[in-house]
């Protein structure tokens, strides 16, 4: 019916229609052109943004929640993984150190046959990084272990790849760590392959190490591996310390330089190892032979 | 429920703010660009079929209610909606005939529209252009018409049979 209203009255009510039609037309027209031009509208627009966003808020919350579930489960299925990896990972390591403790055992005990003094027994406290000093010039974190743990200066710190550094000062619970980066520091290496013997300095900003007293004709070439020399008594011989990356001998100099790349995360680690030379008096008077003597040192102050 | 016109308006209004829900679904980027204009779609179908939302008032209005809500230039889709307001007003009576699989065809022409004042804005104020799938969402609404508009359909029949 409403077909037959619309056919009867074609000429009034159609015609009024698409005047009105017009009038919205010029309407949102001009609405769209205010929007577009000027200011004149952004109270409006405020007004209307307070009024929506709760509404598009409750809209999307659903879809935000069950995001949010989703990426709890998500979490929690990695930090499962993680953790199964960890304990597998963890197993290996004792048996290896279960290994190492009976290789140490059998050391002493080569040692003491040949009449050699005995080496010192290494005991290792783990340390958590608190913070690191933001000058750019100096490289030291702060650990959280101290002299309660039983710290001092001038102990040797590794994380998994490589030395990072020494203890500087210690308080009671807490330490300071110079970097091998920190241009204050000068340690003694070896290169592996050569067992040529040199000094390799903090490189400061770079975060590198400096090789300046090479003599011109060093047999040295990039992808060497420097580890500690064990010289000057400060760090147990051995320990991964860089990679050399570049050499440069500059005509006009005297001596050779190279810059190595440290081997352990300095600025990533969050977990490192300090190593103390000079073990609990109890555990050299033992019996060398006790095979797992060497996970019993292995003290663990934080996870 | 006292008189079917009104269950059928409250009905109306109910479909329409579910429009507006679907249309501001935080949905991904992706699905954002072809997501079809659900809003001109439940309002083609009642002008065809429940008669209603065939005043260009009541276009304009709505459009503006989404310029509100999504942001657009306010009276950018009003003017869309209005524009298919009087399409469908002039081409009702044929539309109504045809099955929905040809209705989809027009519902396509339409709901082009609304692209293509879109793009006009965009050019007027100088926006990027939208990617290629942009182009795509008259396509995904005319695919998604026939079922829209037996799914009505059947929502209307079952509020029709109680009395």
């Amino acid at each position: 019916m409403s077909i037959g209203r619309r056919s009867l009255s074609l000429s009034g009510e159609v015609s009024q229609s698409v005047v009105r039609l017009f009038a919205y037309l010029v309407i949102s027209i001009v609405l769209m052109t205010l929007d577009q031009r000027g200011q004149y509208l952004t109270q409006f627009h405020a007004l209307t943004r307070q009024a929506s966003e709760p509404v598009i808020m409750a809209i999307g919350a659903p879809l935000v929640w069950a995001r949010q579930l989703k990426q709890w489960q998500q979490d929690r299925r990695e930090l499962i993984h993680e953790q199964d990896q960890l304990q597998r990972q963890l197993a290996v390591e004792r048996a290896r150190g279960l290994q190492v403790a009976r290789l140490g055992a059998e050391n002493t005990e080569l040692r003491s046959l040949l009449g050699l003094s005995q080496e010192a027994s290494i005991h290792y406290t783990t340390a958590q990084v608190i913070s690191v000093d933001l000058n750019p010039f100096s490289h030291r974190v702060l650990i959280d272990v101290g002299s309660h743990q039983g710290l001092a200066p001038a102990l040797a710190v590794v994380d998994q790849s490589g030395l990072i550094g020494q203890v500087d000062t210690v308080a009671a619970s807490t330490a300071s760590v110079i970097l091998i980066t920190d241009p204050d520091h000068a340690l003694p290496v070896r290169v592996e392959r050569t067992g040529e013997v040199t000094l390799a300095y903090g490189g400061g900003l770079e975060a590198d190490l400096r090789l300046t007293d090479l003599p011109m004709n060093a047999d040295l070439v990039a992808g060497d591996r420097l580890v500690t020399s064990g010289l000057g008594g400060v760090f147990p011989p051995g320990l991964p310390v860089a990679t050399v990356i570049e050499i440069e001998r500059p005509p006009d100099q005297t001596f050779a330089r190279a810059t190595a790349r440290p081997s352990a995360q300095l600025d990533r680690s969050r977990f490192v190892v300090v190593l103390q030379a000079n073990p609990p008096p109890a555990s050299s008077a033992e019996d060398p032979l006790v095979p797992d003597e060497g996970i019993e040192s292995v003290e663990v102050t934080d996870g | 429920m006292a008189s079917r016109r009104i269950s059928d308006g409250a009905l109306m209004t109910l479909v329409l703010l579910l429009s507006l829900i679907l249309t501001l679904l935080p949905v991904d980027p992706l699905l954002r660009a072809i997501w079809p204009h659900w809003t001109a779609m439940v309002m083609i179908y009642w002008v065809l079929e429940g008669n209603r939302l065939r005043f260009f008032g009541q276009a304009l209005l709505l459009g503006l209610v989404l310029d509100i809500f999504t942001g657009t230039l306010l009276g950018q889709q009003a003017l869309s909606l209005l524009l298919m307001s009087f399409l469908l007003s002039r081409f009702r009576n044929r539309l109504r005939f045809f099955p929905p699989w040809q209705q989809a065809v027009a519902v396509f022409a339409l709901l082009s529209i609304d692209r293509l004042i879109a793009l006009v804005v965009f050019m007027v104020t100088a926006e990027p252009w939208p990617p290629l799938l942009w182009y795509l969402a008259p396509v995904v609404g005319m695919v998604l018409w026939p079922w829209l508009f037996l799914a009505l359909d059947a929502l209307r029949q079952t509020r029709r049979l109680p009395s």
